[in-house]
């Protein structure tokens, strides 16, 4: 049969010589392998006193958004909800009013932007679809909760503080 | 040189009113026409080889020939003359209007005689305020004349005449923009076929023809068909045509000359040749929408065949010329603005691609132009081919564009690379 | 110029096709399933050439290598036809020709409405254009109010011209056109305001893009592929426009016209896109309850269910009243359950009367009830007395159509092809046909009528039966009465000169003699031998069907209530306080002495009943519906309600179950049930696949296949994902699996192929453009005309109206926005109803020395109303007109005679 790639190497059957036969050998290299790995970096960290660092493009989190006014990026165009491979995102789309431009920079806005994080697989397409640079992947966990309810993530906890009173939250909770 | 539709116009600029038409042998045409069949009257206009003298050079007798004559012929039937002169460079009709209007009443009267028209229609150029008021004046005396309405002339034939002037858009000089327009709808052009010769004017058979074509209906009829021949010096039609110059040249103005003259004899002899310091570069030979013609085709003679053998196309006759003082580049966005602004806005091309045409244009001539957009401007003139678009509008304004692009191509890189005008 | 059956062979990138001679060959390509691009070009009102975005390469013959670009729309494909769709000059023009449109275009997907359904986008997609070289700023423009309907977004135009063709030249609009020249084009009305015409909510299918989008729709929007959607039939008027309805988070999102090449085509009035809203009232009932005086008390099913046994079903007499709203299952299993003689129509015998004559003609008479489709090939028309803009709308928009055919045979024979929109207008020149109108007062249909007059009702019927006899006197001596210019005998001459003439009339007088009337000038030009056509428009959704299966009426109900001889009535999705007088209504009630009410919105029967069971409107139920043509047509179930909501029949079926144990499985069965009882309605069966129905092995899916969120969505409520709803009553399934491909015409729950997400896929469902759905259109016809004419002539036997002194005959007038019972309880379609007024003579005015505005006080069996008079001149003395269905004017019975004082 044809091999499928050029890597594929045949099977050495010879029957095993003198010096193979007493493994000594063998035993040393295996030896050595060991010791080599004392010296090496080590692969775990002591969690929580030592953090990992994550590589640049990690995968975290989601956050919605705000733009320099501090005004809601998404429009809720539904793009992050048909992208996601889990089905996870979902939102309920409202019309900006006269008067709320301070807070929604489309004309458009999501009234309600729901992440399912134990569905979410944090494959990033709903950032990588979003038109508005509205929702980011952070490079923190999603945290531990005693419910599962508590993995339903709403807009009041991915939308990033209104920049400047930092502590009011700009929309109120459901 | 004999030149029947010019001779009579006065110097001065005062109007030939009906009497002095008369004394002159004014609507003896029609006098004759009306004693002849309409079958007679139209196979004399098709013999004498007369073309369209708007710009495309159709045939006048076979356009006629079109319009349904039997005795179910829907009726009325309507002649428009296509006064509506906006094209940059042109005022040959005005020259006409203005000089003699009674000439072309009368040679509409004969042609609506020939196709059996009821009404009439003398669709004018807003801007042309004097030329209304002599052809409403002229239109008034022809109908105490009896020359208009019921029982013309004694014969059977009726015709009503009215005077309409435009509000002034490029786009109504297209013949079925211009029946929109006249019908009281947005000037957009019409789809073809059906031709106006069978569904035109409020659906009804209909001939629009230019102001000069119908000026030269009275003199075929009077003076007959070997004579209207034997004036043209092209066998590519028969006839006299106006010419006319403009641009750097020591006379610019406008002649009736055998059709067929030279363009080198046009802009040396007539127009004086260039004036002092400037030289000839290139000329549009026949109004805005037509290619450049150079140095090389100076000697062409100005009919319909040969100067589309050289590339471009006659037109309405009248030249403009370019000099090498002025800028090709912004020679060309000029007129490209001209057409952007003039687009009616029906089809996508000319809608679209006009306006940014001007727009890339307008930034080469000021310098902010980049190396791609040359290839964009050459793609806008593939794309904006006849037949591409709807009308002749986008196609014709691509004619001096693509002209340019290809004997001035030079002097488009130089203004990119240099980041302005070398005119400046 | 209806197009032979002659074949021509043409050729499209040197493949050979077979394709009708003649026909467009824009039209052609899309029906042979080619993907080419286009925008200006629309089915229903075909080419123009503006766009040129339909650009192929042309071959002479097949020895010719060059070719031309032309635009296949403006191009017969005839015996030979060479074109090339691939040739990369054609691909280059027309991804040029999308580029130059979007150099204006803003890139504002993610924030238009129509995105993800957008003709734009899929034709850039489709042409390849992707790169974008325009460096300049785009042209932009200020946007107008156009009222609750219409959201209008100009920067969006591409300036295809289809709004202003649509809206003036298809549907007769005036205030809607296009200003302005080159790229600054501008699509709108002259100053701001409500977009006057019915049918302005097309502009949403008919524009390409996002420019006019559905207002009502952006207050809850979604996107198209995240809405359950699923066949439906509208609900607001008796001629079954057909519909796709739509749901998310389990409300109404919007309605789209579903195509039925019989029925409505390609549009749909704004009453019926608009007019949903009431499903998602906070009026809705949402639980079974049990009412005393002066509580309310929640119930669950079981709790219901067993209560309604004991309270109701223990009483001896108990009788059921059926709705012309609700579905024939629904009144059938309200018979079943009550018994053959228990069981009553839901509406007045004035009503019940002039919908069973309607029957009777149209199955027992000699002559053809055409389907709405059909009325636009008629060539003659005659209205009766009915105000169809405003009681069947879409009626109001075949007729346009048909005043178009006679003088289009003109422009026919000058060879001007069909589809060639431009040239056949040009050669038109808005000419219309004969159009004859015969009215009390002045009907927007006027605009186009040859001829209209204004008389009484029963002054309509003497003139109907006059024009009868001038069509006898006409066909009899050929040298007639030619030359009188009497309405009568310019009736009479037109209707026997076209080659099909039709009498269009309704119920909406109230007048039997104007039915009678109507009949009587079909069959006569039957008699002569033309190909006519009578359409009667009835006044609800299931007028027909509920009668159909019931000859017996409210006022017979009322009568036997009155008598003692009722104990408990059962009223299905009928607020009766709408049907007869209000002190009628509450006798009955007492009557009864226990109420059962099954319905859908809260009214003033409901605050009467013991118990409520929450009834689905079409948006919850599924059911049958039959239109005023006699066509039986299937609606589905949207959505399974989070709630107790539910087919009407469905409860009805539960109850028999409790008391008797016999239960219908599925609505299959109660259909099988129904047949089996009225063999006469046999065909409704055959309407639509049953619930067994699979596409091989898969049901059909009412979401797309990308409909987003399925584990958010309902997670903030239960974080474990339900199992999907089951839909056991039909082949469409509540999720996204299922078949793909084009499922059977009756059950097509959304529109969409590859490439093309916008309704223009609606052609990859036809089996050409234009013609019918794939498997046929929907809807059985149930009513056929008899050969031998049962019913015959009938005679004449009203008398000229004639005026009291002192008192006027209220007639009523009618409005598309107000009139009808449920839409109007939706704030968008409610801010359209104008306010409530009394319409008379100016002459009447005069005498009564009153003027436009002055309030009026008018007296009627002991009822009194002070409303604003308004003159219409129009109306004939002695008659005055009042709006119905208006919340002052509920429940009046049409005509009174009544007393009018100045206040």
């Amino acid at each position: 049969m044809e091999s499928l790639t050029n890597r594929s190497k045949p099977v050495d059957r010879r029957p095993m010589n003198l010096w193979e036969k007493i493994y000594l050998p063998a035993v040393i290299k295996g030896l050595g392998i060991t010791l080599k790995h004392l010296f090496k970096k080590k692969a775990t960290y002591n969690f929580p006193e030592q953090t990992r660092p994550f590589s640049p493009v990690f995968r975290g989190l989601h956050i919605l958004n705000r733009d320099e006014e501090g005004r809601e990026r998404c429009t809720a165009c539904g793009l992050c909800a048909v992208a996601c491979p889990a089905e996870a995102i979902t939102m309920e789309a409202a019309e900006r009013k006269p008067g709320e431009e301070h807070l929604y920079r489309e004309e458009k806005y999501a009234a309600r932007y729901e992440i399912n994080m134990l569905r979410c697989i944090f494959c990033g397409f709903c950032e990588e679809t979003c038109p508005k640079d509205a929702i980011y992947l952070t490079e923190t966990f999603a945290p531990a909760n005693y419910q599962r309810k508590g993995f339903i993530y709403g807009k009041e906890d991915l939308l990033i503080p209104f920049p400047e009173k930092e502590n009011q939250p700009v929309t109120e909770k459901p | 040189m004999e030149q029947p539709l010019t001779q009579h116009i006065k110097k001065d600029g005062s109007v030939l009113s009906l009497k002095e038409y008369e004394a002159v042998g004014g609507y003896q045409g029609l006098k004759k026409a009306l004693k002849m069949t309409p079958k007679e009257v139209m196979q004399m206009v098709k013999d004498s080889n007369l073309r369209g003298r708007g710009g495309a050079g159709f045939p006048t007798g076979m356009k006629w020939s079109f319009v349904p004559m039997d005795d179910h012929a829907p009726h009325p039937k309507y002649i428009v003359a296509n006064g509506d002169e906006m094209e940059p460079g042109t005022f040959k009709d005005r020259v006409l209007v203005e000089g003699n209007p009674h000439q072309l009443i009368e040679g509409m009267i004969i042609s609506a005689y020939a196709i059996q028209a009821d009404i009439s229609y003398i669709f004018l150029r807003w801007a042309y305020h004097e030329a209304a008021k002599r052809v409403e004046v002229a239109i008034h005396e022809a109908y105490q004349a009896g020359y208009l309405g019921e029982r013309i002339a004694g014969s059977d034939f009726h015709l009503e005449m009215h005077l309409h002037t435009s509000v002034g858009r490029y786009m109504c000089g297209e013949e079925t923009a211009l029946l929109n327009a006249l019908e009281g709808k947005r000037a957009n052009p019409r789809s073809k076929p059906p031709f106006p010769q069978v569904s035109g004017l409020f659906g009804k058979p209909t001939i629009v023809n230019n102001v000069e074509t119908f000026n030269n209906i009275p003199h075929i009829i009077d003076k007959g068909t070997e004579w209207y021949q034997a004036l043209s010096k092209s066998p590519d039609g028969g006839g006299t045509k106006l010419y006319g110059v403009s641009g750097h040249v020591k006379k610019p103005a406008i002649w009736e000359l055998p059709l067929g003259v030279s363009l080198r004899e046009l802009i040396e002899e007539h127009a004086g040749g260039m004036m002092d310091g400037y030289k000839f570069r290139a000329a549009l030979p026949g109004g805005a929408s037509t290619d450049f013609l150079t140095e090389e085709h100076l000697d062409v003679a100005m009919d319909f065949t040969n100067v589309m053998k050289a590339g471009s196309r006659m037109g309405t006759g009248t030249v403009i010329v370019l000099d090498d003082k002025t800028c090709p580049v912004g020679m060309v966005l000029n007129l490209e603005k001209f057409f952007a602004q003039e687009s009616c806005g029906w089809c996508t091309p000319c809608r679209e691609g006009l306006p940014w045409t001007a727009k890339i244009l307008d930034a080469i001539e000021n310098g902010r132009g980049m190396m791609n957009q040359l290839d964009i401007l050459s793609f806008e003139t593939v794309y904006m081919a006849p037949g591409n678009t709807f009308c002749a509008l986008a196609p014709g304004a691509m004619e001096p564009l693509q002209s340019a692009l290809k004997y001035f191509r030079e002097d488009f890189e130089r203004h990119i690379k240099e980041h302005k005008c070398p005119w400046d | 110029m209806p197009l032979g059956l002659i074949m021509a062979k043409i050729f499209v990138d040197n493949i050979e096709y077979e394709v009708p001679d003649g026909k467009n060959l824009l039209e052609v390509c899309l029906s042979l399933g080619f993907n080419l691009t286009y925008f200006c070009w629309h089915p229903a009102m075909h080419s123009v050439g503006a766009c040129r975005q339909c650009g192929v390469i042309n071959f002479k013959d097949e020895n010719d290598k060059r070719g031309r670009l032309v635009m296949s729309c403006m191009q017969a494909a005839t015996n030979g036809t060479r074109i090339s769709i691939e040739d990369p000059r054609a691909r280059a023009f027309r991804a040029g020709n999308i580029e130059a449109l979007m150099l204006n275009h803003p890139h504002d997907c993610p924030v238009c409405d129509e995105g993800g359904e957008c003709h734009l986008q899929d034709m850039t997609v489709m042409s390849g254009h992707n790169y974008r070289r325009n460096t300049f700023k785009k042209r932009t423009h200020y946007n107008q109010y156009l009222g609750p309907f219409i959201n209008h977004e100009m920067n969006r135009c591409i300036q295809c011209y289809r709004c202003v063709r649509f809206y003036n030249d298809y549907a007769g609009g005036k205030d809607l056109a296009v200003f302005a020249a080159h790229d600054d084009v501008y699509f709108g009305r002259q100053e701001e305001g409500v977009l006057e015409n019915e049918f302005s909510g097309n502009l949403v299918e008919v524009c390409p893009t996002g420019v006019f989008t559905d207002k009502v729709l952006r207050k809850h929007y979604t996107r198209k592929w995240d809405l359950t959607s699923a066949p439906s039939v509208c609900h607001q008027c008796s001629l079954g426009c057909n519909i796709l309805t739509s749901e998310r988070y389990g409300g109404i999102r919007r309605i789209l016209t579903r195509y039925n090449g019989d029925v409505n085509g390609y549009f749909i009035c704004d009453r019926g896109r608009f007019g949903y809203e009431y499903t998602n009232s906070d009026q809705r009932i949402k639980q079974p309850s049990k009412n005393t005086d002066n509580s309310s008390q929640p119930l669950s099913t079981e709790d219901a269910l067993h209560d309604v046994k004991d309270s109701i079903f223990s009483k001896k007499n108990i009788i059921g009243i059926g709705s012309p709203r609700a579905s024939l299952e629904s009144n059938f299993m309200l018979k079943e359950l009550v018994g053959e003689n228990n069981f009553y129509g839901g509406i007045p015998k004035r009503e019940s009367d002039l919908v069973h004559r309607v029957i009777s003609i149209l199955h027992q008479g000699k002559v053809k009830t055409p389907s709405l489709k059909e009325v636009e090939s008629y060539d003659a028309i005659l209205i009766l007395g009915e105000d169809v803009t405003n009681t069947a709308p879409m009626l109001a928009l075949a007729v346009r159509q048909a005043a178009k055919n006679q003088p289009r045979e003109k422009a026919y024979a000058l060879r001007i092809p069909q589809w060639d929109d431009a040239a056949v207008r040009e050669s038109v020149q808005g000419q219309t046909g004969p159009v004859y109108l015969l009215t009390t007062h002045h009907t927007k249909l006027d605009e186009i009528a040859t001829k209209a007059e204004y008389a009484a009702p029963d002054d309509i019927a003497i003139t109907g039966f006059e024009i009868v006899q001038q069509i006898t006197r006409l066909s009899q001596s050929a040298n007639g009465d030619e030359s009188s210019q009497s309405f009568t005998a310019s009736v009479a001459r037109d209707l026997l000169k076209a080659k099909k003439p039709l009498i269009i009339s309704g119920t909406s007088l109230y007048n039997t003699a104007i039915i009678q009337a109507a009949a009587n000038i079909a069959y006569s030009l039957k008699d002569n031998g033309k190909d006519a056509g009578l359409v009667y428009a009835v006044p609800e959704v299931n007028s027909m069907g509920m009668s159909m299966l019931e000859q017996k009426n409210l006022d017979d109900a009322i009568g036997r209530a009155k008598e003692g001889g009722v104990d408990a009535v059962i009223i299905a999705e009928n607020d009766l306080y709408f049907r007869v007088d209000r002190d009628i209504a509450n006798d009955f009630l007492k009557n009864c002495h226990h109420v059962l009410v099954l319905e859908n919105l809260q009214n003033e029967t409901t605050t009467k009943a013991d118990y409520i069971l929450p009834a689905g409107t079409f948006a919850e139920s599924t059911g049958t519906v039959v239109n005023n043509e006699g066509r039986a047509q299937r609606f589905y179930q949207v959505y399974k309600p989070s709630n107790e909501m539910r087919s009407s029949w469905d409860w009805l079926n539960e109850i028999r179950n409790s008391i008797s144990g016999v239960h219908a499985e599925n609505f299959d069965a109660v259909v099988d049930e129904m047949i089996k009882k009225y063999p006469e309605l046999a065909k409704v069966k055959s309407v639509a696949p049953d619930a067994n129905f699979r596409k091989g092995t898969q049901k059909i899916p009412r979401e797309t296949a990308r409909y987003s969120g399925r584990t958010a969505m309902l997670a903030n409520i239960n974080v474990s994902e339900p199992k999907p709803p089951v839909d056991k009553d039909s082949p469409l399934s509540f999720t996204m699996e299922g078949y793909q491909g084009v499922p059977p015409s009756p059950d097509v729950p959304f529109f969409w192929s590859p490439g093309w997400n916008s309704v223009q896929s609606i052609n990859r469902y036809q089996t050409e453009v234009g013609g019918a759905l794939h498997g046929g259109n929907p809807g059985v016809r149930l009513l056929e005309p008899s050969n031998e004419n049962k019913s015959g002539y009938f005679n004449q036997s009203t008398e000229k109206f004639s005026r009291r002194e002192g008192e006027w005959l209220v007639i009523p007038f009618y409005h598309i926005y107000g009139s009808d019972e449920l839409s109007v309880k939706g704030p968008a379609l409610a801010e359209r109803i104008p306010p409530v007024y009394i319409a008379m003579n100016g002459k009447d005015l005069e005498k009564g020395n009153l003027k436009d505005g002055d309030h009026i006080e008018i007296t009627f069996n002991q009822n009194k109303l002070s409303i604003s008079v308004k003159s219409e001149n129009t109306l004939p003395e002695g008659i005055a007109g009042l709006p119905k269905g208006f919340k002052e004017t509920t429940g009046i019975e049409f005509p009174f005679w009544g007393r009018i004082r100045k206040v």
